[in-house]
């Protein structure tokens, strides 16, 4: 019976090792779709300088959940001109509909301060700004990616040795 | 319709003000906000000041400002950089924002505006059938005349020559429909919204939204072939040429431009020339009464009075 519960223990801790290896891995790949999101957002106000309700209702078009949520609703927000500065309705937005993202809180908090930053002044300073944050995110993804396989392989021995202290203190 | 649209630029609090004024919005002319100043209105050709409560001035706030740039520009100024160089954005619907604040100059040329402080609407109005009573005098044999349409700022020449263009696209009993090219640089005759119009301008008009009118007059003669080409607030020299070009490939012109009269608009080089050269058959000189598009005269290409007056439409159209 101990014994089984030790496995069960030792089964738990490995799979919550296994789990926030894991996350740590979609934060990454979630950092690559906001890479992504902002290179098109980039790319259409520079060629097309549309305004950012018809490119980001756009971009959407082209995007997976949880993003084209965020943007349709966002873009959608925007259309109806009630809910004042756009700071306030971007970083709401983030809160309400990226809130599962797995992005490191750093990277989550840059993100909300990026919505200060748009739809200001001219194309250049806006391509400049976003150009700023990009080099910000491409740092921040090299360094995760220097640091993803240690941490993937330290979450996966914490897992499994953490279950095995448990199920020996338990004995 | 147009209730909304004017209400959707404003900013919140003042939204709840107009809404509670029960204004009529045909009526309707300039909502003016200048920071820390009462909010004032052009209505029914009166000043009028807004309050908030019973004869207590509403007093515009910097807030209400940076709300309201936010809502004109549908939270993107950098997408109307061109527009803000010039001092205003045109909205959906055809009204235009003015703005002034403290100019951003680069190479002694205006390149933006920041801190702005004073917002003025200008509320654009479509009055269909407004140009009934020149289209006699601008006609002949079903076609339509070279016309230009001079009046100060103000006085509803936008609105005489949506409509003028409204029926000489679709037709009447003075004129067959023809098929009219618009060259609207700031959106004020169609009022376009993603490229379309959103006043009336005809069953057979092609709107070229936001182009600069000397390219756009070129530009719609090469391809969308018009009969009738349509321009408004002509000034520069570029579109003076471009006009004339338009006329020598047999496009009657449509023009607005603003002068007191045609003799103001005589001193002015360019234009002097053109008068002396008869490139005009007809002017509608707007103004002179105490109502906005009241038509002082209709005079034909060697200044003579046409309407009113002796109603006699002359020989040489």
């Amino acid at each position: 019976m101990k014994f089984v519960g030790c496995l069960m223990v030792i089964g738990a801790t490995t799979l919550a090792g296994v789990k926030k290896a894991s996350d740590i891995r979609e934060g990454y790949r979630q950092m690559q779709d906001i890479q992504r999101l902002i290179y098109q957002l980039q790319g259409e106000i520079r060629y097309a300088r549309e305004c950012m309700g018809e490119i980001f209702s756009h971009i959407a078009g082209r995007s997976g959940p949880p993003y084209q949520h965020w943007l349709l609703s966002l873009s959608r927000r925007m259309g109806k001109r009630e809910q004042g500065v756009f700071a306030q309705m971007w970083e709401e937005g983030i809160q309400k509909d990226l809130k599962s993202l797995k992005l490191p809180a750093k990277e989550m908090d840059r993100l909300k301060a990026l919505g200060g930053q748009l739809g200001n002044m001219d194309v250049q300073m806006q391509i400049k700004t976003l150009d700023l944050y990009q080099e910000q995110l491409a740092q921040s993804m090299e360094e995760m990616q220097g640091e993803i396989r240690t941490k993937v392989r330290l979450c996966h021995c914490l897992g499994v040795m953490s279950g095995m202290l448990i199920a020996v203190l338990l004995l | 319709m147009k209730e909304d649209r004017i209400l959707k630029i404003l900013p919140g609090s003042i939204r709840q003000i107009f809404r509670r004024e029960e204004l009529e919005y045909a009526y309707l002319q300039e909502i003016k906000l200048r920071a820390e100043q009462p909010l004032l209105l052009t209505y029914r050709g009166s000043e009028r000041i807004l309050s908030k409560q019973r004869g207590q001035p509403y007093y515009v706030t910097r807030e209400d400002i940076r709300e309201m740039l936010e809502y004109i520009s549908n939270y993107s100024l950098y997408a109307y950089e061109e527009e803000m160089r010039q001092g205003f954005i045109t909205v959906e619907g055809g009204h235009r924002i003015g703005m002034a604040g403290q100019a951003i100059v680069e190479g002694g040329k205006v390149k933006n505006l920041k801190y702005i402080s004073s917002v003025n609407v200008r509320i654009s109005h479509e009055i269909l059938g407004c140009a009934d009573a020149v289209f006699p005098y601008i006609t002949r044999q079903k076609g339509l005349c070279h016309t230009l349409i001079v009046s100060p700022p103000g006085c509803g020449k936008t609105t005489l020559l949506r409509d003028l263009i409204r029926q000489a696209s679709t037709g009447n009993q003075y004129i067959k429909g023809r098929s009219v090219g618009v060259v609207d640089e700031r959106s004020e005759i169609g009022g376009c919204y993603m490229g379309v119009a959103q006043n009336h301008l005809g069953i057979r008009t092609d709107v070229l939204d936001g182009c600069p009118k000397a390219e756009g007059m070129i530009m719609l003669i090469r391809s969308m072939r018009p009969e009738i080409l349509a321009v408004d607030e002509i000034g520069a020299a570029e579109d003076v040429h471009a006009i004339e070009y338009a006329m020598h490939c047999g496009c009657k012109m449509l023009a607005t431009v603003h002068s007191q009269s045609v003799e103001e608009l005589k001193k002015r080089p360019l234009f002097g020339q053109m008068i002396a050269e008869r490139r005009f058959e007809r002017y509608i000189v707007l103004g002179g009464g105490q109502d906005v598009g009241q038509v002082a005269g209709v005079y034909d290409e060697r200044g003579s009075r046409i309407y009113p007056g002796e109603k006699k439409i002359p020989e040489g159209c």
